[in-house]
């Protein structure tokens, strides 16, 4: 008797217990989806919940209640300029340091709000003539060939001064230029200003790479020219051409060769 | 061995009661969850807002211009404000011409209830997209296949009410107010990454007069802006306002689809 009671008893504290456990269960269960429904963010442990939210949207210029979740608009991250960098770069032989104060310009695109700044790489003209290089510039050397950077635009000795050329695949710099747009592509973080596509190089310069084709840019490299290739639009920069698209409901160009 | 394993009546009375407790606390749980799930929307500010949807939403046809300003932060860290103005001429149930004006830059958006049509008059480029159905079937279209979203799309589709308080978490009226001198009722509603505000006209005709969305998950939560005017719900509108004729010399244009661009990047990954 003493035997069967004792283990009456272990049972049904083993059973107290277990039906604790549910309860308890059906409360941690419970308590989530309280949290979940007042509109809670997930927390560890909710990776779905977390992925489902857009991390790179550009909503505010919708302004829409209905799509405030929707990635509608994404905007390329733009490059600004740190205040110092303390990497060194690898080809350049002289480094002059002289900001050329600038101030913003805002352009609308034709995204309904779309702000873009004013570059000295947006003024590029190919074979424009300087007599003295802009301040700040950085003497590089490519296969034995001297060129001349200076904010996203390269430049090489011609009759006594120096002119604009296009940007030299291969040539390195300590960093991209202020106002890069960040691209990703192939598995590739591209850096692209004045129609050079920057990648950032081991040794932490930013090197420029052969231009990617298929890939997306918001605005058309600067100074390049409208041409007609099979009957439709298009734009051709240093060798590469440029197909006006709309993605998102905005105009865009697509890199191709025809 | 059956008598070994028989409980006793006072072990079996336990277990009743603590599994009682268990499923009780359970019920509890799920019915403070059900309590909290419905949106704490003040019923005057639910009914105003029903109001003004069904104004739009029965409104067969009908016109505004809106001026619209959203946040933008400089490089500098200035907050600074871009502003444009958009024309909307509706027609329903599958007709709509939308063009966005601002300084540099024109757009237009025609639906002719078989295509949706998209113009850059500053490049002059256009291009057009097949699409059918009502408005609220072409707008989801638009966006959930070319990433289009329509101007002040919340106003346009068929049950705005709905739309506007499908997340909605908490809603309030704040009170009378004018906007631009016209009398209206200024109402807040919060979800979960946004908070927006509504002013609608007081009177027999409840339109939207001003609207503002703070998008609290971004960096300073920026804002936009909406503000009404000339709201026309008498002039008709015929067919030829909603037929796109390419201006001279536009050149027509691919419009990309975000979804095939979406598989290509999985096939890309794998």
């Amino acid at each position: 008797m003493n035997t069967n009671t004792h283990l009456a008893h272990s049972i049904s504290r083993r059973k107290t217990g277990l039906s604790l456990a549910v309860g308890l269960s059906v409360l941690l269960i419970a308590l989530p989806l309280i949290h979940a429904q007042r509109g809670g963010a997930p927390r560890g442990g909710g990776g779905a919940a977390v992925a489902a939210r857009p991390v790179v949207v550009d909503r505010s210029s919708h302004g829409s209640i209905r799509h405030v979740d929707s990635q509608v608009v994404q905007r390329p991250v733009e490059v600004r300029r740190e205040p110092a960098r303390a990497v060194e770069p690898a080809h350049p032989v002289e480094v002059r340091h002289e900001a050329v104060p600038r101030h913003e310009v805002l352009v609308h695109h034709d995204v309904e709000a779309d702000v873009h700044r004013a570059h000295l790489w947006n003024d590029f003209v190919f074979g424009r003539r300087l007599a003295v290089l802009p301040l700040g510039f950085l003497a590089l050397q490519l296969g034995g060939v001297p060129y001349y950077y200076c904010d996203g635009i390269y430049y090489q000795p011609a009759d006594g001064g120096y002119q604009e050329v296009y940007p030299p695949v291969g040539a390195a710099v300590p960093q991209p230029p202020e106002g890069a747009i960040e691209i990703v592509a192939g598995g590739q973080t591209y850096y692209y200003a004045g129609g050079a596509f920057y990648l950032q190089q081991p040794d932490g310069t930013c090197a420029i790479a052969p231009t990617p084709l298929g890939v997306v840019v918001p605005e058309l490299p600067p100074g390049a020219i409208q041409v007609s290739v099979k009957g439709s639009v298009a734009y051709q920069f240093n060798g590469i051409y440029y197909e006006p698209i709309f993605v998102n409901g905005v105009t865009q160009y697509e890199t191709f060769m025809p | 061995m059956k008598d070994r394993n028989r409980v006793p009546s006072p072990a079996r009375t336990r277990l009743g009661v603590a599994l009682a407790a268990g499923a009780l606390s359970g019920l509890m749980a799920l019915s403070v969850a059900a309590a909290e799930v419905k949106p704490a929307v003040d019923p005057r500010a639910d009914e105003l807002l029903k109001r003004m949807g069904d104004y739009l939403g029965q409104s067969q046809f009908f016109s505004v211009s809106a001026e619209v300003w959203q946040d933008v932060q400089l490089s500098s860290g200035q907050r600074i404000q871009a502003g444009r103005t958009i024309e909307l001429q509706v027609r329903r149930p599958n007709r709509l011409r939308a063009e966005v004006h601002s300084i540099r830059r024109n757009r237009e958006l025609v639906y002719d209830g078989k295509a949706i049509t998209l113009l850059n008059r500053a490049q002059n480029f256009y291009g057009t997209v097949h699409a059918s159905g009502s408005l609220d079937e072409a707008m989801d279209l638009a966006c959930e296949r070319f990433g289009i979203t329509m101007p002040l799309e919340d106003f346009i589709r068929s049950d705005p009410h709905k739309d506007l308080l499908q997340k909605a978490t908490s809603g309030a009226d704040i009170g009378p107010v004018t906007v631009m001198g016209v009398p209206c009722e200024h109402l807040a509603f919060t979800q979960d990454n946004i908070d927006w505000q509504i002013w609608i006209e007081s009177g027999a005709r409840p339109v939207p007069r001003k609207f503002v969305i703070t998008y609290k998950d971004e960096a300073d939560s920026p804002q936009y802006t909406a503000i009404f005017a000339d709201w026309d719900f008498t002039t008709k509108l015929p067919d030829f306002v909603f037929q796109f004729e390419p201006p001279a010399g536009a050149a027509k244009i691919k419009v990309k689809e975000i979804k095939a661009e979406n598989q290509s990047r999985k096939t890309e990954e794998k």
